[in-house]
């Protein structure tokens, strides 16, 4: 608790003091949170320098930050003798498909397990959000064997469908529709529209914010995702981008360029979500932390 | 449509007919949920009593698996990685995402911007990450840290090659990956706080670290509680980057639970094995995140 002399000695200090000290702390700050970010930074700054530069540059010692003669030979080597399209290619797919199927199914469960009534309700939906407690190592032996069993495997459906099996999108979806208000609901049901019309009509487009947080955060994942393509993929055309720079990886060694010449590739399009759908990319964080 | 069914049929009443449409709006993700999650749940479980290669005839051998692994030697080291990896990832994550936090929560112009730089290694494939801190790794005057240090005077270092420093090497990426992801979530925590219980202490006197150690900090235990266990969730599913980087080496040094795992089911083709190991990682996770709450639940 403060004595007296203790408030006397705040509230005494003169604005040129008070100033001061704002200045340093305020310094104090910038230069901790820019060093965070530097060391954020830095290593994907490397990462696309080092792709610019020759062989010759890039050992170079002291190295050069930014390549003085830098070059696109990387690239074009990596265009050319490898499938990098394609992967890139079968990387969006498995993307788009992983965060489709998410938001239509959650948003259809959400929409029962916050808003219609059916017996068993409560029980299946705590039965279902217990499956974010399973850690994909205990999932993915018996899920190898089913896929090849269905004969999914090395197919996207084969891909995908375990990658969307998780609750997290019902969970998202639902939390979000307890507080629109029943009213409005209630509304288009007097007016006789079926509960599929009111889903389609009113519920979805009321949603948007929650599907763009959940999309945002399902297809960032989704693009990065390696165990499971790992896998479930033995042929060579069936390759995502990070299965294929793992195995490029390999036959490549020491081609350091061109491995980041790669990793750049499989970069860039998760940076361009990312800065696309920021705001929505931070508030499904948020909610990932199951918060209201 | 079910719904045209059910009117025809006069032995549904209007409430059960409406119960049937509403149950199934759920079916679609269900079945997804009961094929690829609820059914192989179980089916590990099964495959765990069997000597199995995945293809041939199974044999059943009770609960023998789990008793190999009790003295299997390669299983305690992997253990000692997984552990070692946690105790360095998990109270550095914490404490850089709570310090960026609060940092960004002063409010101070342009902190904004830093919120979003931190959050790129966050949205960043782990095999993206693992190939270029490999580089970064690289012996000689070849990576980027060793450069660096050598223009300062200290001499290079063969990092993913010493079993002394291959871990901690790991765990270094594993902060850099995932601190700003925490560093949202405790931005959240902060932002819930009431203005006025600070307000309140300040008036009373107290300097701003006594507002933070008495009033803030005890106010971010759920917070602190939420990320300490995703970051145990995550520490012990490490995967990527040891399979990028080391292969478990040097000296299984940075062989880890989940890359044992993966290598005994697809390489050693020990499906049963390896499902054993796999229940013993999903009980150690619920243990320690059990622990972990009752640890930092909230005082009452």
């Amino acid at each position: 608790m403060a004595t007296a002399t203790e408030v006397a000695r705040i509230r005494g200090r003169s604005w040129l003091e008070r100033w001061v000290r704002f200045g340093v702390r305020a310094t104090g700050i910038y230069v901790v949170l820019a060093l965070m970010g530097i060391t954020s930074l830095l290593p994907f700054f490397w990462m696309l320098s080092s792709s610019l530069k020759d062989r010759e540059s890039l050992f170079e010692y002291p190295p050069q930050f930014i390549p003085a003669e830098p070059t696109l030979a990387n690239y074009t080597f990596l265009f050319a003798q490898t499938n990098i399209l394609r992967y890139t290619l079968n990387t969006a797919i498995v993307t788009v498909g992983v965060t489709a199927v998410v938001i239509i199914l959650g948003s259809m469960a959400g929409y029962s397990f916050a808003k219609l009534e059916f017996p068993g309700r409560n029980f299946l939906f705590f039965g279902m959000l217990g499956g974010l407690m399973v850690p994909f190592e205990v999932l993915m032996i018996p899920l190898f064997i089913l896929v090849v069993r269905m004969k999914l495997a090395n197919t996207f459906p084969g891909i995908i469908l375990p990658m969307a099996a998780g609750p997290f999108g019902i969970f998202v979806m639902r939390q979000y529709l307890l507080s629109i208000p029943d009213e409005l609901l209630d509304a288009a049901r007097v007016d006789g529209a079926s509960e599929f019309t009111v889903f389609w009509r009113i519920v979805m487009p009321m949603s948007k914010p929650a599907v763009a947080a959940l999309g945002t955060l399902i297809a960032i994942g989704a693009w990065n995702m390696f165990i499971w393509p790992l896998i479930v993929t033995s042929k060579e055309e069936m390759r995502v981008l990070t299965l294929a720079i793992s195995i490029l990886q390999l036959e490549y060694r020491g081609l350091y360029g061109t491995m980041m010449a790669a990793a750049t590739v499989a970069f860039v399009p998760a940076l361009a979500i990312f800065l696309l759908f920021q705001r929505y990319f931070v508030q499904g964080i948020a909610l990932s932390g199951l918060k209201g | 449509m079910a719904v045209t069914a059910g009117i025809r049929r006069p032995s549904l009443s209007r409430t059960q007919r409406r119960a049937l449409v509403s149950f199934l709006f759920v079916v679609p993700a269900l079945v997804l949920f009961l094929t690829f999650l609820a059914i192989p749940l179980v089916y590990s479980a099964g495959i765990s009593l069997f000597r199995w290669t995945g293809m041939s005839e199974a044999t059943f051998m009770g609960l023998d698996n789990y008793g190999r692994l009790l003295t299997d030697n390669v299983f305690w080291l992997s253990m000692k990685a997984t552990v070692l990896y946690a105790l360095m990832v998990i109270p550095v994550t914490t404490l850089a995402s709570l310090v960026a936090a609060i940092f960004v929560n002063q409010g101070l112009r342009g902190t904004n911007v830093f919120k979003s730089l931190i959050f790129i290694p966050v949205i960043t494939s782990s095999v993206v990450i693992a190939v270029v801190w490999n580089f970064i790794y690289q012996g000689g005057d070849v990576g980027l840290l060793n450069a660096v240090l050598g223009l300062v005077g200290l001499p290079g270092h063969v990092w993913m090659g010493d079993m002394l420093t291959a871990l901690p090497a790991i765990a270094v990426i594993g902060v850099w990956h995932r601190f700003g992801w925490f560093s949202v979530l405790f931005l959240a925590g902060l932002q819930d706080i009431p203005i006025e219980q600070r307000e309140a202490a300040e008036i009373d006197g107290a300097s701003q670290w006594q507002v933070f150690w008495h009033v803030t900090l005890p106010l971010l235990r759920p917070t602190i509680a939420l990320v300490m266990v995703l970051g145990a969730i995550q520490s012990f599913q490490v995967f990527d980057v040891v399979f990028i980087m080391t292969e478990g080496g040097p000296y299984y040094s940075t062989h880890v639970l989940g890359y044992y795992i993966w290598t005994e089911a697809f390489r050693g083709l020990r499906m049963g094995y390896a499902s054993a190991m796999s229940y013993i990682l999903f009980g150690s996770i619920m243990i320690i995140t059990l622990i972990q709450l009752r640890i930092l639940r909230p005082a009452t």
